[in-house]
């Protein structure tokens, strides 16, 4: 040891006796403990166990089945196993699901495909002939498939095929099918065919299933067949139960027709349904009626209301054989309308007012209660009894109708309430220019607020009537509509006013006048001739008749005829 | 001392009770001593004398330093205290050995790996040296992970041989290797920082 070295141990001396003291005791006690394996040595223990463990795994997971199923052959060796058949109406697919409750146990395995349609039961429907000989469906309650004719089925073939061996071929109604025949979607367990109905008078195409192959290795082998090899589809009838209506009266109060029933193929007989007729006023049955399947039935509905309107549907209860069961079906539905015993009748309008008649049938039952006059919103204008035949003080050019409410007595002690409605009545301000003046004629028109040449006074000035000349020698002036005459002069003329204050109507260049002021006048009366009075006198005798509506001019001509 | 038999068939005491047995002058405290720290501190002695008869008259010695020390010391990790004494007394023996050794004590070989890395020159006052050095070396050892501090002082201050150190980490031997060669090259260029280089 040379004297660095010396000083060197010198130096090792004199480390911090923390640090000394701390790596000492560590030192004694990995010297005087268990000494520590290497990471290696821990490394290798632990991948030895795991081995150890996974190892043991392994041959319990082989040896354990190979012990106690000693029976099951390998996969390799087990022979495919036919299970059955279904049939839908579109080409199947994994994401399709059905109600396993209708499908029988031996395909209600997940690992099959699953399709809306159940499968028929071994058991086949009974089947029954009608007295024309045609095959019937019998009623078995066994769920079934069903299609149309000319439509196209897929039929899939289920297969129990573990080790996936190929399937050659299959004969289906004494076809064979090879594989390139089996539709997309088909596989070792599935196989899928298209099958068209084609046109059937049969109620029902049975599909029976046999032979069908595989491929194993070199050899071609026979599936095992354990399912029903048959599966039936029912043809939906097209000769489905109908109803036609005849004879039908309807009359004020009763609804009586004939009702037959056609039902070629028993439907409902066999179904054990009924038809009903059903008389719905809105919403709401109001009555009901059975009918016979067979032949023909009158049915009467009485204590209808005169005049209202009312539906009728006929329906049947019965399996049509469309797959959807025994339900509701609707042959027949229309809407009738009881006949009203009351119309109105020779309805006449003038200016401002109206006159009818009504008829009733059947009087005797029949009490007019009111006689209403509405307007186009249906509105009451005016109310009458049930004796009122006409409404007066009305205005032009508005829209009514007349709304009659009668009792109807059926004659056991009940009794209806109806109404009848007339038809629209148009009061457009019906003045005819013969009223005023026989076969009169307008020369001058109303101008508005436009000055026009006056030949009597020379000037131009607005023109707010219409100058109506007489035809014949009956140069009468008579009363366009009732009122109270407010001005009788010879001058200014004649001013009549309507009692509703609507109206007034003044007749200028008129002589003769017989009626003065005060008087109540009526259409129609004579009121004076026709005359060259005031500022008219130039011209031949003609009326200046002029009309105001609320207080304003207006062109006589839109109220003329 | 002790056989190993002999060692086996006594109930070894712990630390407070064999200070006590010091502390009230029992010579039991020797054999006590002995019983439990007989083996280890062998080791110590041997890594530095690499002789087994220098290593057991250094073990004796011990013993007697211990005896003479407590009291009036009261350590409380009887075992670090040994280990101090044992050491120093192996190392005043290794001075004075002048035989060659067919094969180095691992002391020497353990310095002659520090040496790379103590860069200073002998002939400078050597207390300050030592001072400066060691100040140095203490510093720097308290930026090392605990296994590298626990590596050095095996190595350096209790001559451990590579083989006994892995063993006693679980280590392998190249693992202890690269951790000394590491710590060395710290070592070198901190005191390069402080000046002490051979550049």
């Amino acid at each position: 040891m040379n004297k660095k070295q010396e000083l060197e141990i010198e130096i090792l001396s004199s480390i911090d006796d923390e640090i000394i003291d701390k790596q000492t005791a560590k030192r004694y006690r990995l010297l005087t403990g268990k000494p520590r394996k290497s990471r290696r040595a821990v490394i290798t223990a632990w991948t030895t166990a795991a081995s150890l463990v996974l190892v043991c795994s392994i041959l319990l997971g082989v040896l354990l089945p190979m012990l106690f199923k000693r029976d099951n052959p390998p996969v390799s060796q087990q022979v495919p196993v036919y299970e059955g058949m279904t049939v839908s109406k579109t080409l199947p697919s994994a994401k399709l699901s059905v109600d396993l409750s209708r499908v029988p146990s031996v395909l209600s395995r997940t690992e099959h495909a699953v399709y809306p349609i159940t499968i028929l039961k071994n058991d086949k429907p009974n089947h029954s002939s009608n007295g024309n000989g045609n095959q019937g469906v019998g009623v078995s309650g066994q769920e079934a498939y069903y299609a149309k004719k000319h439509e196209d089925i897929y039929i899939t073939i289920h297969i129990n095929n573990p080790a996936a061996f190929e399937i050659l071929s299959f004969t289906l109604n004494d076809f064979k099918y090879q594989s390139y025949m089996f539709e997309d979607g088909s596989d070792s367990e599935n196989l899928i065919l298209k099958v068209n109905v084609g046109e059937t008078q049969a109620l029902a195409i049975d599909y029976t299933i046999d032979a069908i192959k595989y491929v194993d290795g070199t050899q071609i082998k026979d599936v095992r067949m354990d399912g029903d090899r048959t599966v039936r589809v029912n043809i939906y009838p097209e000769n489905q139960p109908t109803v036609s209506v005849q004879n039908q009266v309807v009359g004020y109060s009763e609804i009586r027709f004939d009702v037959q029933v056609s039902d070629p193929l028993s439907l409902i007989k066999n179904s054990g349904g009924d038809v009903l007729v059903s008389i719905y006023d809105g919403e709401e049955r109001i009555a009901q009626q059975a009918v016979n399947v067979d032949g023909t039935t009158t049915v009467t509905f009485d204590h209808l209301i005169p005049g209202k309107e009312y539906r009728r549907q006929i329906k049947a209860n019965y399996d049509a054989i469309d797959g959807a069961g025994y339900e509701a079906h609707v042959l027949e539905e229309q809407s009738f309308t009881m006949q009203s015993c009351v119309a109105v009748t020779n309805i006449v309008t003038q200016a401002d007012s109206i006159r009818f008649d009504l008829a009733i049938a059947e009087e005797n039952k029949v009490t007019v209660e009111k006689i209403e006059l509405l307007n186009a919103t249906n509105g009451v204008v005016k109310t009458g009894a049930g004796n009122t035949r006409s409404f007066i003080e009305l205005s032009p050019n508005t829209y009514h109708r007349l709304r009659v409410t009668y009792s109807y007595d059926f004659g056991d002690g009940k009794k209806t309430e109806s109404t009848v409605l007339s038809a629209e009545i148009v009061m457009d301000g019906m003045f005819f220019i013969h009223d005023v003046v026989r076969n009169g004629t307008i020369q001058r028109k109303y101008s508005g607020t436009t000055q026009v040449y006056n030949p009597s006074t020379e000037d131009y000035r607005v023109h707010n009537g219409v100058d109506i000349y007489p035809g014949t020698a009956d140069t009468g002036v008579y009363a366009l509509l009732s009122g109270v005459v407010t001005q009788a002069t010879s001058y200014g003329g004649v001013r009549i006013s309507s009692s509703n204050g609507v109206w007034e109507i003044r007749y200028e260049s008129i002589e003769d006048i017989s009626v003065s002021v005060g008087d109540t006048v009526v259409a129609g009366q004579r009121i004076g001739t026709v005359g060259n009075v005031g500022k008219e006198t130039v011209e031949e005798p003609h009326l200046h008749l002029g009309i105001l509506v609320n207080g304003s001019f207006v062109d006589p001509e839109e109220y003329l005829k | 001392m002790n056989s190993q038999k002999d060692r086996g068939m006594r109930e070894i005491l712990p630390d407070e009770e064999i200070v006590s047995l010091y502390w009230n002058r029992k010579e039991r405290a020797i054999e006590a001593t002995d019983d439990k720290y007989g083996k280890y501190l062998y080791t110590i002695a041997y890594n530095i004398l690499r002789d087994g008869l220098d290593s057991e008259e250094c073990l004796n010695d011990t013993y007697l330093g211990t005896w003479n020390s407590i009291p009036p010391n009261r350590p409380t990790l009887l075992q670090v205290f040994l280990s101090k004494i044992t050491r120093n007394i192996a190392l005043g023996r290794f001075r004075k050995t002048k035989a060659a050794k067919r094969i180095p004590p691992e002391i020497i070989v353990s310095l002659d790996e520090l040496d790379e890395c103590m860069c200073f020159e002998v002939g400078e006052d050597e207390k300050y040296l030592i001072h400066q050095i060691s100040r140095i070396l203490n510093d720097y050892l308290r930026t090392l992970t605990d296994r590298q501090t626990f590596v050095f002082v095996c190595r350096y201050y209790y001559s451990d041989t590579i083989e006994s150190i892995a063993k006693m980490l679980g280590l392998s031997a190249n693992t202890v290797l690269r951790d000394l060669a590491k710590i060395r090259k710290g070592l070198k260029e901190t005191l390069a920082k402080e000046g002490y280089s051979y550049e």
